[in-house]
């Protein structure tokens, strides 16, 4: 069953001679454990389609489907109910910068009105899962990017969320760490959330155990492959022309 | 309703610790709001105390009809049942010697000791008249004519052209003050409104992320609304120490020095309800603020 759909969504910023398109008519589906990796250049388009995902931006047309529900219906009051079941990872982190990690970890669980005692021990499993301390009293702004980048991580984790959001998530990341954090989304996945991996990194993509594999350029979804039980992939929608997609995938495969 | 118990205690400890970390940024929030709530307070204060001269003056009764010493009880209550019926005649109340030694005796505040040894029969008894609104200013002149061969009538005062002159100046300072107080009210809604938003703006970064991570308008507006309500009631709170440590300072150099105005002990601070309404004023002048400021962030 589908997770995650997106049906012929398009997507503008601004508008008359200042419109700027950022998606055009882009399908695709996402299945309940799916590790999706959406790779493409700068100003391709994957923020923006993380954006739609966390209703942080509405669409002009298309449909967007969170667990069946269409998103793009949602009342501005139902939308923090949303986010609480996608969990995000940014590029700019977003952490409170006098917090410490546990406090920005207890965030995303102090929203669902959990008690304290509850908050402490989540907030502290999930850091622990990321290998920062949750003993540690230092604000957020005294860590390095990359120990930020983990309690981004970390928090994103925390509330068990059905759809998990990764902008650049290893961005700041030496190779040891990158690895580890696409093993720990793998292990994510595996307890049934939906992770969908925006990246520009060629790297991350050879290296993370994906179920999917979706390629945006200039707005437009180029390819969607999904990889096969026992190894090779095959494509699922595309709006590319033929014979780029079967290139891409005899060069994976 | 656990869940919602819990969200309200974070709002609560999330606020305080808020107000912590920019102890700064209150301080000038509560600093302004107890300035601006000073102003309005000075304004309410002469408002007031207008109100209390108009009536320790008898402005309000611009007909009096002293009755001879040995007025027949009947023909007394007769006079009052004639003359409230007239149409121009709104009330007519009667004033026994006694009520009007006390009334003088009240009058002069500490002063009373001069009455000592003076017996209250000394006064005479007297009808007051309360004339109905837009009674023609010739009426009181006029009734005062009619009334003076009257068996029990000793003699009628009628208040004199310069009863009207300080009606005119005390409505006159009233609309100012009415006036005074909508622009300062306006202008303390302004600037309290930019201090919280200060404030706010400070940490537009932390509504935008309570939001991403779903917080609902409620749970992420909580702290902030605590914040500008304590704010508000702090302001107001020390806006009222103001006022009352300079009243104290005025009011002896005000009554002694215009005594003609203020009898000793005529000046009135405000009573406790309308000091606790003040409060309560100025809480949810900070809650508004509050809320109008987080909501430009609210949008993510």
């Amino acid at each position: 069953m589908a997770t995650l759909e997106f049906d012929d969504v398009t997507m503008t910023y601004g508008s008359g001679s200042t419109a700027r398109r950022a998606l055009l008519e882009v399908s695709f589906s996402l299945d309940r454990s799916a590790f999706a990796v959406l790779s493409g250049p700068s100003g391709a388009g994957k923020s923006t389609l993380l954006k739609l995902v966390l209703a942080m931006e509405r669409p002009q047309s298309g449909t967007i489907r969170v667990a069946q529900r269409d998103i793009h219906r949602l009342r501005n009051g139902s939308i923090p109910y949303l986010r609480r079941n996608v969990g995000a990872i940014f590029q700019d982190f977003k952490l409170l910068q006098d917090a410490n990690p546990l406090e920005n970890v207890a965030l995303a669980l102090q929203v669902l009105g959990m008690r304290g005692r509850e908050v402490r021990a989540r907030a502290a499993h999930a850091l622990e899962q990321v290998e920062i301390s949750p003993t540690t009293k230092r604000a957020v702004r005294c860590l390095s990017g990359g120990e930020q980048q983990r309690v981004a991580i970390a928090r994103a984790l925390a509330g068990e969320p059905a759809i998990l959001l990764a902008d650049e998530p290893t961005g700041n990341l030496d190779p040891r760490l990158t690895k580890e954090i696409l093993e720990l989304l793998a292990a994510v996945r595996l307890r049934g959330t939906t992770v969908l991996l925006a990246t520009h990194d060629p790297q991350v993509m050879n290296w993370a155990d994906a179920t999917d594999f979706l390629r945006l350029q200039g707005g437009t979804l180029m390819e969607h492959r999904r990889s096969l039980q026992g190894g090779g992939v095959r494509p699922v929608e595309t709006a590319a022309e033929p014979n780029e997609v079967v290139r891409t995938i005899e060069a994976v495969a | 309703m656990i869940g919602s118990l819990y969200a309200l205690g974070y709002v609560v400890v999330r606020g305080a610790r808020g107000m912590a970390q920019a102890p700064l940024v209150q301080l000038l929030a509560i600093a302004t709001m107890a300035v601006c709530m000073s102003l309005l307070g000075v304004i309410l204060l002469v408002w007031i105390n207008v109100e209390g001269i108009t009536q320790s003056w008898g402005v309000d009764v611009p007909v009096t009809v002293y009755l001879v010493d040995d007025a027949d009880d009947e023909a007394v209550s007769r006079l009052a049942e004639r003359l409230e019926a007239l149409p121009e005649v709104e009330a007519v109340e009667g004033v026994s010697p006694t009520m009007a030694m006390q009334r003088l005796s009240e009058g002069l505040g500490d002063d009373q000791n001069l009455l000592v040894g003076i017996d209250a029969t000394v006064l005479p008894a007297s009808l007051e008249l309360v004339l109905a609104p837009n009674t023609p200013p010739e009426f009181p002149a006029a009734l005062a004519d009619r009334l003076t061969g009257s068996e029990v009538v000793e003699e009628v005062g009628v208040a004199g052209a310069w009863v009207d002159k300080v009606r005119s100046m005390l409505v006159t300072v009233q609309q100012l003050a009415i006036g005074a107080g909508l622009l300062v009210s306006l202008a303390c809604m302004a600037i309290v409104w930019n201090t919280i938003r200060l404030g706010v703006y400070a940490r537009r970064a932390e509504i935008q992320i309570l939001r991403l991570v779903g917080g609902t308008s409620r749970f992420v507006r909580g702290p902030f609304i605590v914040e500008g309500m304590v704010q508000g009631t702090l302001g107001a709170a020390a806006a009222l120490g103001l006022l009352y440590g300079g009243f104290n300072a005025l009011a002896p150099f005000l009554e002694s020095g215009l005594s003609l105005v203020f009898a000793s002990g005529a000046l009135k601070f405000f009573s406790p309800t309308v000091s606790a309404l003040a409060v309560g004023f100025g809480a949810l002048v900070g809650i508004a603020g509050s809320r109008a400021a987080v909501a430009r962030y609210m949008e993510v």
